[in-house]
This record gives C-alpha cells, sequence and structure tokens, in this order.
C-alpha cells in the first residue's frame, strides 16, 4: 500500500453513496440518519451499508441513543476520515487538473 | 493488510457524475444547517440592531433635550417622556425572546429525529467538558472587552460627535459584511435581510438632529423577526417533508 502515492484514490471514499455520505459528513459535525437520508437521496439500506463499511473502515463514528422512544443513529466524521477526505479531494483535484506529478515541498 | 487505493485512472463520466452528486448534497447539507440554527443567528442580528436601537433612543432622549425653542430641529417630546422605559422595554423583551427562543429550539432539536450539529458547537460542547479552556477563553473576552472598553472612552473624549457616530458605525458595518458573506455562502435572502437590517438599525444616527426617522430602528428590528421566522421555517418544512417521507416508507416495507 502505499499511502504516499498522490494520484491513488482511496477505495473507501471512492464509491458514489460512500463519497456522497462522507461529504455531507464533512460539513457537520454530526448528524443524523435522516438528515443524511435527506441530503443525499439515498435509500435506507443503502445508507445503512456503506454507513456500515464507512464506520468499519474507521473514518465515521456511529452513536446510537434512545430518544422521545425512537431510535436515533448519530455519525460524526473521525479525525482520520476528515483527513483521509481531504487527502482524497486533493488527489482528485489532482487528477482532474492533469498534474499528476508528486508535490514538491 | 487489505489495499484501500485503487490505481491511479482518468475519471470516468460516472466518477464525474458521482463527485458532482457529492458536492450537491455537501452543499445542500451546508444550507440545511445553517436553516436548522436559523434562531440563533436570527438572535445574533437582533442584538446588533438592538444595540444601534438602545443608541437611538438613548441620543433621541438626549437630542431633544437640546433642541432650542424656535430652532428648526424636530421634536423628540415623545422621546423624554417614554424614552428610557422604552429602552427597558425592548431590552426585557429582547432577553425574554431570547430565553424563549432558544428554549424553543432545543425543545425541539430533541424531539425531532432529523439532526445536525456544527462543527463549532460540537467544539464548544467539548469546551464544557474541559473547564480550564473554557475559563481561558471568558477570560480572554472579558480581557478583549474591557480593554475595548477603555480605549473607546478615551478616543471618544477627543473626538468630534461626527467622528464617533462614524466610529460607532463600524460595527453594524461588519455585522453586514458578516452577513452577506453568509449570502455568498449560503444563498439564504434573510442573510441580506439581516445586513440590511443591521445598516437601517443604526441609520436614524446620522439624522438624530434633522429628521425624526428613528422608526426606521424600529422597523429593522421587525424585519430581523421576520426573517429569523423564514429561516427556521424552512428547517421545519424540510424536516416534516423527510418525517413524512420516512412514514410512507415504513407503511410500503410494512405492506409488502
Amino acid at each position: 500500500m502505499s499511502g504516499s502515492d498522490p494520484v491513488a484514490l482511496d477505495s473507501v471514499i471512492h464509491e458514489a453513496a460512500r463519497l456522497a455520505i462522507v461529504s455531507v459528513l464533512n460539513e457537520c459535525g454530526s448528524a443524523s440518519f435522516t438528515f443524511i437520508l435527506g441530503t443525499t437521496g439515498l435509500t435506507r439500506g443503502n445508507l445503512s451499508t456503506h454507513a456500515a463499511k464507512l464506520v468499519a473502515a474507521g473514518y465515521v463514528e456511529e452513536k446510537k441513543q434512545i430518544v422521545d422512544r425512537k431510535l436515533l443513529t448519530e455519525y460524526r466524521l473521525t479525525d482520520v476520515g476528515r483527513k483521509a477526505f481531504s487527502r482524497y479531494r486533493a488527489q482528485w483535484i489532482r487528477l482532474t487538473s492533469g498534474t499528476n506529478k508528486r508535490p514538491t515541498k | 493488510m487489505i489495499d484501500t487505493l485503487v490505481p491511479p485512472e482518468l475519471p470516468m463520466p460516472e466518477q464525474m457524475r458521482a463527485l458532482n452528486q457529492s458536492m450537491v448534497a455537501a452543499w445542500h447539507a451546508r444550507r440545511m444547517r445553517e436553516a436548522s440554527r436559523g434562531i440563533f443567528i436570527g438572535n445574533i442580528a437582533m442584538a446588533i440592531c438592538l444595540a444601534s436601537t438602545e443608541l437611538v433612543v438613548m441620543h433621541l432622549c438626549s437630542a431633544d433635550r437640546g433642541t432650542r425653542p424656535g430652532s428648526d430641529g424636530p421634536s423628540h417630546s415623545w422621546a423624554q417622556d417614554i424614552g428610557p422605559f422604552l429602552a427597558l422595554g425592548i431590552l426585557g423583551v429582547y432577553f425574554a425572546g431570547l430565553f424563549f427562543s432558544l428554549r424553543w429550539l432545543k425543545r425541539h432539536r430533541y424531539s425531532n429525529s432529523v439532526t445536525v450539529v456544527d462543527r463549532n458547537e460540537e467544539e464548544a460542547r467539548k469546551a464544557v467538558t474541559r473547564p480550564k479552556r473554557a475559563i481561558a477563553i471568558l477570560l480572554g473576552i472579558l480581557i478583549f472587552l474591557s480593554l475595548g472598553t477603555f480605549g473607546w472612552i478615551f478616543a471618544f473624549r477627543n473626538m468630534s460627535n461626527q467622528a464617533i457616530v462614524i466610529s460607532l458605525f463600524i460595527g453594524p458595518c461588519m455585522a453586514a459584511v458578516f452577513f452577506i458573506f453568509r449570502f455568498v455562502s449560503f444563498r439564504f435572502w434573510e442573510d441580506l435581510v439581516f445586513a440590511g437590517s443591521a445598516i437601517l438599525a443604526f441609520v436614524p444616527m446620522f439624522f438624530i438632529l434633522r429628521y425624526d426617522v428613528s422608526f426606521l430602528s424600529f422597523v429593522s428590528l421587525g424585519l430581523v423577526v421576520a426573517a429569523t421566522a423564514s429561516l427556521q421555517y424552512r428547517w421545519i418544512v424540510w424536516t416534516r417533508s423527510l418525517e413524512k417521507r420516512e412514514a410512507e416508507t415504513d407503511i410500503m416495507e410494512a405492506r409488502s
């Protein structure tokens, strides 16, 4: 695994549904399941499956609680997830702008 | 170890579409996050307009006392009679409104299945659990305000009346810039109303000796209330539509 490769895209985030979930969570501190559902337009099953994959990868934190006799699931992007997403975005920009070069520091 | 990196390739059209969809989702999330705390933003705008309105009312009282008989300046006799009560009354209504609106927001969030919390808000929640940091921040604000107050008191002694009014106008101008920046970022027309209200509330200060346009300050307060209600209503409408959709999905699943 070459983590420092500037153009290799993170496959956990690269999937369309997961990219949408991470993009939404990147804009918030934390968000409920229904909020993500409404903003991404995903189905419940899709969202559950992809959120579980993001949780397994350590990019997203899941918190379940009973509020008003209803189950409320909240998600938040972890620091690892936030860093991975910003790296992913930077790689995308490099890829789409055609400058597939290693950044010089 | 699972290789989580895919080799570099030129983006496919569907990948570009996915990226575009994620950007649209993020934009929608950003807007709804801001709409969800409309009351909070409205209260900030209200505090700015209120400070200007209080300034206008207090100056109307003193301006009337200074008006000599036979001068062509407007009469502010009403302000001399009820000015101090009006100033206190507005302040009381503001604090009552602040208390009830924030309480409503807290209850609304608690009872709603659609929740979103801003990153700054989450940081603030964490700061409460770390009392040393919270105390340091509060002390910093207090020192800044104290130094600012002493600085302005010293400066006002050496400044002309026009210069004082213009320097006081910096506050509403900064607030207007903040709300215009918010409008550019989130495209809510309510932010433009907040920006306009911040300026409008202070405008009577420029004409206090020539024309009685103090009603503009009160109009600005009304505009802020209306814009706040509209901003919060966006969130309510959206969450209701989501809950309705969820309920319909439940029914469909139960039938199938």
